[in-house]
């Protein structure tokens, strides 16, 4: 017993022992890391300024805000460009015309194809200067699926200098006309136009018989009608005056159709009251005559070379133009020449006019007033398709070290990028590029580049391709990662991109 | 022994108990009454540590020197670019060669653990990871903020982390400038 409670005894005090050694354990052993020196040195790899787009290079030259205000019109998917190569005296608001083809083949001229990537109505069909702005245009014809026939009025001064356009295409949504309607873009295009969508305001019934000149019930055309094969002929006049009569020079575009015996007549520089000016005669009958009459609405005579008569009488639509440049005049049928002509007997602007006489009725379906130079403006080179807006040289990324260094680029953050549906950001030099970062439909793709080997005292450029959704500003925050090959010791540069 | 036997034994025992502790109790009180008593350790051997620093993949750009017994390590040099930050994914490693785990912290100890030309640094981070660029181990150390560390954690058996640095230097730093850094490691047990 005496054994037992001894050893309980002892027990008691060992495991007491052991409690209070372990509570107060503290067996340590420290270690020493020592960095010294820790230097501050020249970067050997700098972040430069570009050419494209507006840089900020920070102290150092080892961070860098980059802003790109990219000209891509909002929401479209390609485009492609075109040069308009000048003309003399053509000034700024030229109209141009462009064949817009649905299928493929080779641009040329006023033709350009988008294989496919528009809609087949070419709702879709938008023009804009280089720099971004919407151009006004006019669809004249158009068949779906096949082809469409715009007027743009471009801007650009192209007395002396070239200017480039974009065509723009690749939008599901997007519809002709944008403006309020189809008379509305042709007001914005043209310096007079009217299709007769809606009433005669613009115009004055200066000659009538019967009822015409008039827009029948439910159409769209003015018909220039009560016209005779006997005397008095029936004589029609649709005078621009009360809303232009500044008709100088200039070309006059129109749509027409005439039945047997009908005189189609442009007039041009016209004034009613003191019967002068000039009219060019679409004449349905046989035989040949001058085309060119003056002065415009009674006691006329034709000048000029005689030509084959060249209006048609078959009630079938065509196009007619006559263009205007000081002393000489040319008229067209369907785009070709019929019949040139001088003459300066009225210098004066005057209205426009259209009529009719001696058979029984013209009609017109659409007419247009547009710049004219005797030599006009003319279809330069068209450019392949883009699908972004692209900023070549944004910025330089120079070796300073004789030595290779690996780079490569890796968003860490990003503001707004929802509006990107495409942008693409990567090296290139003077052979190759390499895709660094890829946002598509407004999300990374690729949000980190594989290495590029920057070889010693070598410079490579930092490049963009946008194309945005929405109007706005984003902002894609990136690392351009330097390293040192073999190894995982690197150095992260802030860049960051505005782009807007 | 009988019952009166081992009543007499207790009682005996117990005033030889009473009579220690009011010895001892003496002894406590009375200054001047002085016990030497021995305490002996021997011997003291000097062991391989369990823990130690090795090299790593970015030693050599970060100019790592581990001591002998892998118990120091000095890294002499590490540079950075202004307004850039440099980092050394893996700039020493540090391996426990143990059977078991390991209770480990590495820490920013004290302001004057750091010197130099400290107010050109816009930051300097140390972090442990499982391997160059992988899993963090415990907390970022802010160098320059005292008892900044990784916290106490167990690195297992048989296993080498790494030490990444990142280095900020400010974007008005010289290059003349220059700091130095210690950080201290503490392995907890023998």
């Amino acid at each position: 017993m005496t054994t037992k409670f001894i050893s309980f005894t002892l027990l008691i005090i060992i495991l007491l022992s052991s409690l209070s050694l372990s509570a107060n354990a503290a067996t340590f052993n420290k270690y020493n890391s020592q960095a010294a020196p820790i230097t501050a040195e020249a970067p050997k790899v700098t972040i430069g300024q570009g050419t494209a787009g507006n840089t900020t290079i920070y102290t150092n030259n080892t961070s860098a805000c980059a802003s790109v205000g990219t000209n891509w019109l909002t929401g479209w998917t390609y485009r492609k460009t075109h040069v308009i190569t000048y003309a003399a005296g053509a000034g700024t608001n030229y109209q141009i015309r462009i064949k817009v083809n649905y299928g493929s083949g080779l641009d040329s001229g006023e033709n350009v194809y988008l294989n496919g990537k528009c809609r087949t109505d070419f709702g879709d069909i938008r023009f804009t200067s280089a720099n971004g702005t919407l151009l006004n245009c006019w669809m004249e014809t158009k068949l779906d699926g096949n082809n469409t026939v715009f007027w743009v009025k471009v801007t650009d001064d192209l007395s002396t200098v070239n200017a480039s356009v974009y065509v723009y295409y690749g939008k599901a949504d997007a519809v002709y006309p944008y403006l309020a309607s189809a008379r509305a873009h042709g007001d914005a295009t043209f310096l007079f136009f009217d299709d007769f969508t809606v009433d005669l305001s613009r115009w004055n019934r200066e000659r009538t018989s019967g009822v015409y000149p008039q827009i029948p019930s439910g159409t769209d055309y003015v018909r220039c009608g009560g016209g005779s094969t006997s005397s008095p002929y029936g004589l029609t006049s649709l005078g621009s005056s009360p809303t232009y009569s500044g008709f100088l020079n200039g070309a006059i575009e129109f749509r027409l159709r005439t039945t047997t015996n009908a005189l189609g007549e442009v007039v041009y520089r016209g004034n009613y009251a003191a019967n002068t000016g000039y009219k060019a005669r679409y004449d349905c009958r046989t035989g040949t005559e001058q085309s060119f009459m003056k002065p415009s609405y009674s006691g006329w005579s034709g000048f000029g070379p005689t030509v084959t008569r060249f209006g048609d009488g078959t009630e079938v639509w065509y196009r007619g133009t006559v263009t205007v440049s000081g002393s000489a005049f040319k008229m067209y049928k369907d785009g070709v020449l019929k019949n040139t002509a001088t003459d300066a007997t009225y210098a004066s602007s005057g209205e426009i006019a259209l009529q009719n006489h001696y058979g029984s009725w013209t009609d017109y379906d659409w007419v247009a007033v547009r710049n004219f130079v005797g030599t006009e403006p003319s279809h330069g080179a068209w450019g392949s398709e883009e699908s972004g807006q692209t900023f070549d040289y944004v910025l330089q990324v120079v070796n300073q070290a004789p030595y290779s260094w690996n780079i490569r680029l890796k968003a860490y953050d990003q503001t707004n990028i929802g509006r990107l549906s495409n942008c693409t950001i990567y090296f290139r030099n003077s052979t190759e590029v390499t895709r660094q970062i890829y946002v598509y439909n407004g999300a990374y793709n690729q949000q980190v580049g594989s290495w590029y080997n920057l070889t010693s005292l070598s410079t490579v450029y930092i490049a963009l391709a946008v194309a945005t959704n929405t109007s706005g500003t984003s902002y894609v925050y990136v690392y351009l990662e330097v390293q040192v090959p073999n190894t995982s010791t690197s150095n992260l540069m802030v860049v960051t991109f505005a782009i807007s | 022994m009988n019952d009166n036997g081992t009543k007499r034994l207790r009682g005996k025992l117990t005033k030889i108990i009473l009579l220690s502790m009011a010895g001892l109790l003496i002894t406590v009180a009375s200054a001047s009454v002085l016990n030497s008593m021995y305490m002996q350790a021997s011997p003291i051997s000097a062991q391989t540590a369990k823990v130690q620093f090795a090299t790593a993949a970015d030693s050599t750009a970060a100019g790592a020197t581990v001591g002998t017994n892998g118990t120091y390590v000095m890294l002499n040099s590490m540079s950075g670019w202004p307004n850039s930050t440099r980092t050394y994914q893996a700039a020493v490693g540090i391996q426990n060669l143990d059977t078991s785990s390991r209770t480990i912290e590495l820490k920013f100890d004290q302001a004057g653990d750091w010197s130099g030309n400290t107010a050109s640094i816009s930051s300097i981070t140390v972090i442990l990871r499982d391997s160059a660029g992988g899993t963090q181990q415990g907390t970022t150390i802010t160098v320059g903020t005292p008892g900044s560390s990784t916290g106490a954690i167990s690195i297992p058996a048989s296993t080498t982390w790494v030490v990444e640095w990142n280095i900020r230097w400010a974007a008005t730093a010289l290059s003349t400038n220059t700091v130095a850094v210690t950080l201290t490691l503490t392995v907890t047990g023998a």
